[in-house]
This record gives C-alpha cells, sequence and structure tokens, in this order.
C-alpha cells in the first residue's frame, strides 16, 4: 500500500513539475493568446488603417523580372517580414505600373514602381499593437517566413500551442490525482463544460 | 493564507475553462496541421420552391428554412446566388426567378471543423472574453503558485527568462522593423 501511495505521488510530483515546466517556458506566448482572446472579444471592427504615403528612391534595371524588382524593393524597404513573396504580391495597376502589395505581421506596404519617374511610392498601413499580436498568436510551425525571427516565433510558438494542450491534460491529471473530490471543482467543470454544450448546439 | 486560495482559484478557472481551451487547443492544431487532420466535409444538394420573381437576396433567404450569416450576394442572369454561412455550415443558394426554385448545396464541416469556425470567427466574444480572462488569471495565479514553491525556484527562473527573454525579444525585435 505504501508503495502504491509512493508511486503515486512520485508520479503526482513528476506531472507537477511537467506542467510547472510548461508554463514558465511558455508564459509569454500564453499571456499572448490571452490578451488577443481578450481584445478580439471587444474588438469593433476597426476600418482599415490610414495609410501614410511617401516616395523613394528606386531604380529598375533593364531586363530585371517583375520578381526580381519585388525582391529588389522588398529588401531596400527591410521587409523581410514580408518574405518569401507569395505570387499574389505581384500585380500591375490600371496604368500598367508595377504594383507590390506586401503583407506583412506590422500591416502593410503597398508599393507603385513609378519606372518613369526614378523613385517608388509607397503606401504604408500599419496595424495595431494587438493586430500584431493577433498575427503572431496564429503564426505556428506550418508557416514558413523568409525572416528568421518570425520562424524562431513560428516554431516556438507552436511548442506553446502543444504545451497548452499538455498543460489541460496534466492539470486534470493533477486534479483527478490530488483534489478529485472537490466540489467547486466538479462544479467549475461541469459549469464550463455545459455552458460550452448550450453554445455549441445553439451555434450549431 | 495567500496560496490555497490562490491554488483553488488557479483549479477552479482551468476546470471553468478546460473545455473551452481544449477547443480553442485543438482548433489551433487543426488550422496548423490541416494535412494532419484534414476536415471532413458532406455535401448534400436539396431544392426548395420559392415564389418566382424574388430579386432581392434576403428576401429568398428569409424564406428558406436556414438561418445564418448572408453573405457573397450576386445577381445572375437567372436569378440570384448567394451563401448562408454559420459555424461549420455553408448553403450556396441559386435561385432562379423564373420558377421560383431554389437549388440549395450544403457544405457541412464535422466537429473539428465546427470548433475550428468557431474560434477563427470569435463565434462568442463574450465566451472569448471570460475565457481569455480565465487564461490570464491561471497565467497569475500560477507564477505565484511557482514562485512560493522554493524548490522549483531556480530551475523555473532559468525556464521562465529563457522562454520571457526570446519570446519578448522577438516580439519586439518583429515589432520595430
Amino acid at each position: 500500500m505504501r508503495l502504491c501511495n509512493d508511486g503515486t505521488s512520485y508520479v503526482r510530483d513528476l506531472i507537477q513539475k511537467l506542467h510547472t515546466y510548461a508554463g514558465l517556458l511558455t508564459f509569454v506566448n500564453l499571456m499572448v493568446f490571452g490578451v488577443v482572446g481578450l481584445s478580439a472579444s471587444f474588438e469593433s471592427r476597426p476600418g482599415a488603417p490610414v495609410p501614410a504615403v511617401r516616395y523613394e528612391a528606386f531604380r529598375a534595371e533593364p531586363n530585371e523580372t517583375d520578381r526580381q524588382v519585388a525582391e529588389r524593393v522588398c529588401e531596400s524597404l527591410h521587409l523581410s517580414l514580408a518574405t518569401p513573396i507569395q505570387s499574389a504580391v505581384i500585380q500591375h495597376d490600371a496604368a500598367g505600373r508595377l504594383l507590390l502589395d506586401f503583407y506583412h505581421a506590422n500591416g502593410r506596404h503597398r508599393v507603385t514602381v513609378l519606372e518613369d519617374e526614378g523613385r517608388l511610392r509607397v503606401e504604408v498601413m500599419r496595424s495595431s499593437f494587438w493586430s500584431y499580436l493577433g498575427t503572431l498568436h496564429a503564426t505556428t510551425a506550418a508557416f514558413h517566413s523568409g525572416d528568421w525571427r518570425m520562424q524562431l516565433w513560428a516554431d516556438y510558438n507552436e511548442f506553446a500551442m502543444w504545451c497548452l494542450i499538455g498543460m489541460m491534460a496534466s492539470g486534470v491529471a493533477l486534479w483527478l490525482m490530488a483534489r478529485p473530490r472537490d466540489r467547486l471543482a466538479r462544479v467549475s467543470l461541469a459549469l464550463g463544460g455545459g455552458l460550452f454544450a448550450v453554445l455549441y448546439f445553439w451555434t450549431r | 493564507m495567500m496560496y490555497p486560495k490562490l491554488r483553488a482559484i488557479h483549479l477552479y478557472t482551468g476546470m471553468f475553462c478546460l473545455a473551452f481551451l481544449a477547443m480553442y487547443g485543438i482548433g489551433g492544431v487543426q488550422m496548423a496541421h490541416r494535412r494532419w487532420f484534414p476536415l471532413a466535409e458532406r455535401v448534400s444538394e436539396q431544392s426548395f420552391a420559392l415564389a418566382p420573381g424574388i430579386a432581392d437576396a434576403r428576401v429568398a433567404a428569409h424564406e428558406l428554412p436556414m438561418r445564418g450569416e448572408l453573405t457573397s450576394v450576386r445577381a445572375a442572369a437567372s436569378g440570384l446566388r448567394f451563401r448562408v454561412v454559420r459555424p461549420g455550415t455553408v448553403w450556396e443558394v441559386d435561385y432562379s426567378a423564373a420558377t421560383g426554385e431554389a437549388r440549395v448545396k450544403a457544405t457541412t464541416a464535422g466537429f473539428v471543423g465546427t470548433l475550428n469556425r468557431i474560434h477563427q470567427t470569435h463565434a462568442w466574444p463574450g465566451t472569448l472574453g471570460v475565457v481569455s480572462l480565465g487564461l490570464l488569471t491561471m497565467g497569475a495565479t500560477g507564477f505565484y503558485l511557482w514562485l512560493r514553491n522554493r524548490a522549483e525556484r531556480w530551475i523555473g527562473c532559468v525556464l521562465l527568462a529563457g522562454g520571457a527573454g526570446l519570446a519578448g525579444a522577438l516580439i519586439v525585435s518583429m515589432r520595430m522593423g
């Protein structure tokens, strides 16, 4: 009996350690999930941010392809977060000018290459900090970025997502091992589960 | 005194939020790994007889038995085309003004697909706010509980500093450009 209790206690301590370590290691990501959820529940569909327009000198080289121009523009504007450049980025406006529509975590850069004038027209629409965090919370390892910081974040956030799932499982295990008869815990679980079921069937 | 209270808050908050956090967690994993967890969609078709000559999609949608958000309205040569969307189900309607026939194609995602849509569309904003607050509360109380556990303090400090340092540096660095 004593052996059995010791074994249970050992497993419980181990699960508690893993639960705590996972939470500490991914603390910022979990807080980002919470803050993004909170801001999403209060958001009132904000309109597109007002673009700030500026011009920058740029000369397209002879025989350069549109993609090569796009890559040079991206580099000159330091838009590594918008890489790799997707085909949808490369467009042409009604006047036939090259139009580059870069989307990234910080918002959007809409660039018109004014070849005759030897410059770029750059419209910058910077997203809010909450919108930025919203993009980050949804960025996981399935996402492939040309920016090493974003790729590292994506991998780390993926880890945090799995940790959250692991913490839910370990949290339930700890409850069942340590305080399974706690009445308020049961009531909380029933209330949350019940509310979830009602909302799910109402939504369907 | 404080420790048992905060431990209880941590537990009760977690229990209350469990189903919702599982939904967001599973939905997140499904969205991130669609090839691992492909959505099983079912498609069915049905016809309904409406009054002929309806030129307003809102009127036509109101006459149909399905309820949801009216989207993608297009006036076609023969009548109207529109969609009615609910989390997990999309009805594509092709209405003929001449005959009054509405052909409806229903695409229904399974349980996980519905959870996925609820996650993406913030379909339950009030609950999302409560659960998010719950997650933040669990973070704060969990932090306190760890801090009071002397045996785990050093290794915890290393993990927290490493994780928070990396994540914080990346968030700030990418925001700066």
